[in-house]
């Protein structure tokens, strides 16, 4: 073939350029550290790392909130064991108060010491997080959640300012974690008092209100009323006791022609009003109604606030007196242990919340070695390969302008004399 | 007899010496641009018959012809044409690859700080003083993330006015380089015509090298006629060069989008002719237009759809929550209004202010990269997508029709003025839109992390059923009026299995739901779309009496619900019609860019080996070898030295004579 002696040096010197630009992009490969230097070496490995970077950025933007989470949790964990401690204490010295051979000025004394755990009580409920915000106030983090003081019975004791707000965070892609309890669910108790009216009953009666007076003598027990017409006479029997211990409260038909009924039974810090029908309802002559009557359990506030009460009461000399003494103080356990109850129950939530959170844990570190393994693979150089690469390369290129000195010697005219 | 072979000599002696002088010619020009190589083409004389036969009377050079094949040198000039085509994409595309994927300075890490700030308002949402940190955290990664936004739309702006000048400066040569060819058209045919039909070959390589030049800049077609001269067509068969007449080529501005060039050819009327862009094909120019509209173009696009869809979709839920002042929140980013750019064609008096285009919020994931012409055909207005020519909308003008019209995520709306039928107008919802972005809040109080509503059970409830917020669609009657009176209520009736639902009558609620807790055990989600669109569920064994609240978050500083609900966005599926995320919307920008770089350089390479064997074949055939111009010059000297012996012979014999 003819070669044309400006293609001899043309096509060199082109070779030689295209050699030196594949030297320089493998040299850029090997200091970069990086397969590509721009999306179009690799488009698809290019837009994949994208993708594979937002995923391990946000395994890592959920490892913090892990974080985050488990620390507000621990806070809160730590916060309601000290309250379960002081729970478990104020219980050993009611039941240390009931024990008969102590005086009224013992008595005081422990409700001394009870005063102040229940101020105690107050400020471990009313927590707070290292940035400030309310432990227990729901979503009201800048609220303080409790107003508390001891008050007789039938007043307020306590008030709860935050609400039943949850807040999450987003710990992985599909899970929220709730990462506060309401103070409301964990301290506040039921103290609800609900009555329904039998389905035989005569039907001249029906529940008006039903509602917590002294929401601290709640007992969580469940009652009947039963109202004898032909007797005149209504009796409110507790159904966890057994008679003749059973009646709670009892009596006769207001007289009047015609009689009237009861139309508010109080007994253990309930109050149930019951209303006669619209005109012209006529009492029956004869029969019974029952209405079934259902109470919760008080605050913890409530509660110690009653047995606070209970205990500086004087008993001594008056045995129906130190009769509902011992009474309150009973209701006051029984309700201490509702309490304890929720607190604990809190606390297995929020301790399984922590063990899922440790298994997120785990499950988010394998996950960014994957994430760490995958963009390596589809970014970083191989160094072996690129190395040999290069010393190929150079290999070329010294060849290259080697033979081209050589050929570019090569004339006729050299001969030419 | 003695004369006879002293011309034959003589003729020998000069066609040696014309050859000895195109040797000389080609090895002086063996390294100029567009050289071919000449040769002397010598026949023998023509014989004067004697008796013995025919006696030979030494040579002519009948002619000095270039060596050159007209294939070849067309095939040269269209690989060349196409390999500056792919070369000037390459340069180009290369920019916009380096740019959107640069590990630093693309979206990506932007948008993920962005998201990073926002998943740090959810840990630490509150009203206490260390919060502020957390919120103005948020504020200043929504200031970068605008920043790179408008940072990589300046920068694609500039490749866009690179762009253009080149195409200016492409355009230009392009008549320069037309008017020189039609020139030499002029001399080659005046000195062919003089030279009595001798090719003026020197010239001839000139026009070929001009040719060549020019099919760089755009891919020609050119016919020879027969006074030597050439024709050059561009495009589809518009003429360039007819003969000595040159035409020029210019831009201007484009009638339909005021940001891009349009070429047109002046012709001999001088008036201008467009030249539809699928004209310029090939060549710098091809390059140049073809990476404005497939590459450029899309690719601004899809930029601003990302920050028109990312930023309004934030916006959407951000005016869902509430802020720390109690408010409603309220937009988080501002967007540039949408400018419809009425056609060059159009009456300018009367068609301005006639279509006005806006961002349908409630259907942001329908918004696409491509940019709509609202055209008007005398009877009714259409609005044609332009990335695939699909009509998605017409109506007829107002006062006719007035509902305005909803398409892909807008909202096209007509007033009433004069509009003449092919009138057009040009919209651009996504071309600059990344550039028009900017955060509207300055108060970290008022990012709105909170439930604009609570949702509470009353303390005195007997069951263990418990409400949970799920989320906000509207802000409709958000907040609600005053506590209590603006409450919302729900009381449980256990013989009925029915929530009957109280509050204000303005919110249109419905009078009850149902519940039945034996067979909805997992609980079962309501909506109450007068009030905010907000979606709650219920769950658990409600008693007889229970109660449950919604009512206006007045205290909830430490709520994180809509910074939950913002952050999840990040993963949310959303563009493109609820198929892809921010994130993988933009790595798909990035990896279309990629892939058109990768084609554009490979093509480049492969065409850079083609153009190479072509001008191999080329040069094998028309350019100079020096070694063979040696041989040549040692040839010719030999026949120069032969054809003098001759004389010198013939003067011996003449002498022999004369001694007789």
């Amino acid at each position: 073939m003819r070669i044309s002696t400006s293609m001899i040096f043309q096509n060199s010197v082109t070779s030689m350029q295209n050699q030196t630009s594949a030297i320089m992009n493998t040299q850029q490969q090997i200091s970069s550290g990086s397969r590509m230097t721009s999306p179009s070496d690799d488009p698809a490995a290019a837009a994949e790392a994208l993708q594979v970077t937002q995923s391990k950025e946000l395994n890592s933007q959920y490892a913090s909130n892990q974080s985050s989470a488990t620390s507000t949790l621990n806070l809160a964990d730590g916060q309601l064991d000290s309250v379960g401690n002081l729970v478990q204490y104020v219980r050993d010295r009611i039941v240390q108060a009931s024990t008969a051979t102590l005086n009224d000025s013992d008595r005081k004394a422990i409700a001394t010491d009870l005063k102040s755990q229940f101020a105690e009580l107050v400020g471990l409920a009313n927590g707070q997080d290292g940035l400030g915000q309310y432990l227990f106030s729901g979503n009201n983090g800048g609220t303080q959640p409790f107003t508390a003081a001891i008050a007789p019975p039938g007043s307020t004791v306590v008030t709860y300012n935050g609400d039943d707000g949850q807040r999450a965070l987003q710990v992985s892609n599909s899970r929220q974690m709730p990462v506060n309890d309401a103070g409301s669910k964990v301290f506040m108790g039921t103290p609800f008092v609900q009555a329904t009216a039998a389905g035989s009953n005569s039907g001249y009666l029906s529940v008006s209100a039903a509602s917590a007076t002294d929401p601290g003598a709640l007992t969580g027990h469940a009652y009947q009323i039963s109202l004898d017409y032909t007797k005149a006479t209504y009796q409110v029997t507790d159904s966890t006791l057994s008679a003749p211990n059973n009646v709670v409260a009892s009596g006769a038909f207001t007289a009047g022609a015609p009689p009237t009924p009861p139309t508010q039974l109080n007994f253990d810090g309930a109050s149930i009003t019951l209303a006669p029908a619209a005109a012209p309802a006529v009492q029956p002559a004869s029969g019974t109604d029952t209405f079934s009557v259902g109470t919760g359990t008080p605050s913890i506030f409530d509660t110690l606030s009653d047995a606070i009460n209970a205990l500086q009461t004087s008993v001594q000399g008056n045995s129906t007196a130190a009769v509902a003494q011992q009474k309150q103080l009973g209701t006051a356990l029984a309700n201490l242990d509702a309490s304890q109850n929720s607190i604990l129950n809190t606390r297995a939530s929020i301790g399984s919340r922590l063990n899922e959170l440790s298994a997120l844990g785990t499950q988010n570190s394998s996950l960014n070695i994957q994430y760490v393994q995958i963009l390596s693979s589809l970014q970083d150089t191989d160094y072996t390969k690129a190395i040999s690469q290069l010393s190929q390369q150079q290999i070329g290129l010294q060849a290259a302008q080697k033979s081209f000195v050589q050929i570019s010697n090569l004339s006729l005219f050299n001969y030419i004399q | 007899m003695g004369s006879s072979l002293i011309s034959i000599g003589l003729s020998a002696l000069n066609a040696a010496q014309a050859g000895l002088n195109t040797a000389g010619h080609n090895i002086s020009n063996a390294a100029t641009a567009g050289y071919t190589r000449q040769q002397t083409v010598q026949t023998s004389s023509t014989p004067i018959y004697s008796g013995g036969g025919f006696l030979g009377q030494g040579t002519d050079v009948t002619t000095v012809q270039r060596v050159y094949s007209d294939f070849l040198t067309t095939q040269v000039m269209s690989a060349q044409s196409r390999q500056s085509q792919l070369s000037a994409y390459s340069g180009e595309i290369t920019k916009v690859d380096n740019l959107l994927g640069d590990a630093s300075a693309g979206l990506s890490p932007a948008l993920q700080s962005f998201f990073t700030g926002v998943q740090g308002l959810t840990s630490n949402p509150g009203s206490n003083p260390s919060s502020i940190p957390s919120r103005q955290a948020l504020l200043s990664s929504a200031q970068s993330l605008v920043s790179r936004f408008t940072s990589l739309n300046d920068n694609l702006n500039q490749t866009r006015d690179d762009v253009n000048s080149q195409i200016q400066s492409s355009v230009s040569s392009i008549s320069a380089y037309a008017s020189q060819i039609a020139e030499l058209n002029q001399r080659i045919s005046a000195t062919e015509a003089s030279g009595m039909g001798q090719p003026a070959n020197d010239l001839r390589d000139q026009r070929d090298q001009l040719l060549s030049q020019l099919s760089k800049q755009i891919n020609i077609s050119a016919s020879a006629s027969s006074d030597g001269s050439l024709n050059v067509f561009v495009g589809n068969g518009v003429s360039l060069v007819l003969g000595a007449q040159a035409y020029t080529m210019n831009t201007s501005t484009s009638l339909s989008d005021p940001t891009k060039l349009s070429i047109g050819l002046q012709n001999a009327g001088g008036q201008v002719v467009n030249l539809p862009d699928s004209q310029m094909t090939g060549g710098t120019l091809g390059g140049l237009v073809a990476f404005r509209n497939e590459t450029l173009d899309p690719a601004q696009n899809k930029l601003g759809q990302l920050a028109l869809t990312l930023t309004q979709t934030f916006n959407t839920q951000h005016m869902l929550g509430q802020d720390l002042n109690g408010n409603m929140g309220k937009a988080f980013f501002n967007l540039s209004a949408i400018t419809v750019q009425p056609s060059g064609t159009n009456n300018k008096a009367t068609s301005s202010g006639l279509v006005s285009v806006s961002y349908d919020s409630t259907n942001v994931g329908n918004l696409t990269a491509s940019d709509y012409q609202v055209s008007f055909d005398g009877s009714a207005y259409q609005i044609t997508r332009l990335s695939d020519d699909v009509i998605v909308g017409s109506t007829l003008p107002p006062p006719t029709a007035t509902a305005p019209v909803q398409a892909d995520g807008l909202t096209f709306t007509f007033n009433q003025g004069t509009v003449s039928a092919g009138d057009s107008f040009m919209v651009q919802p996504s071309r600059n839109a990344a550039g028009g972005l900017s955060v509207a809040l300055s108060d970290p109080n008022l990012i709105a992390a909170a439930s604009p509503l609570s949702a509470s059970a009353k303390s005195g409830n007997a069951g263990s059923g418990a409400i949970a917020l799920s989320s906000f669609s509207s802000s409709a009657n958000l907040p609600l009026g005053a506590s209590p009176a603006g409450d919302i209520t729900l009381q449980y009736n256990a013989t009925s299995k029915q929530f009957s639902v109280s509050g204000p009558a303005a919110l249109g609620l419905p009078a009850t739901l149902t519940f039945n807790p034996a067979t909805q055990s997992t609980g079962a989600s309501f909506t109450f779309s007068g009030a905010g669109g907000v979606s709650f569920s219920l769950t658990g064994v409600p008693a007889n009496g229970d109660t449950f609240t919604l009512k206006n978050n007045s205290r909830g500083s430490s709520d994180n619900f809509n910074a939950l609900a913002l952050g999840k966005l990040q993963t949310a599926n959303i563009m493109n019609g609820g198929k892809a995320t921010f994130q993988s919307s933009y790595a798909q920008l990035v990896g279309v860019v990629g892939n058109t770089a990768n084609d554009t350089a490979v093509n480049l390479s492969a065409q850079n080996s083609m153009v190479t064997q072509l001008q191999g074949s080329q040069q094998s055939e028309s350019g100079v070898n020096l070694d063979e111009e040696a041989a040549n010059l040692i040839r010719y000297q030999q026949a120069y030295q032969a054809a003098g012996k001759v004389i010198s012979v013939a003067q011996k014999l003449f002498d022999q004579i004369l001694t007789l």
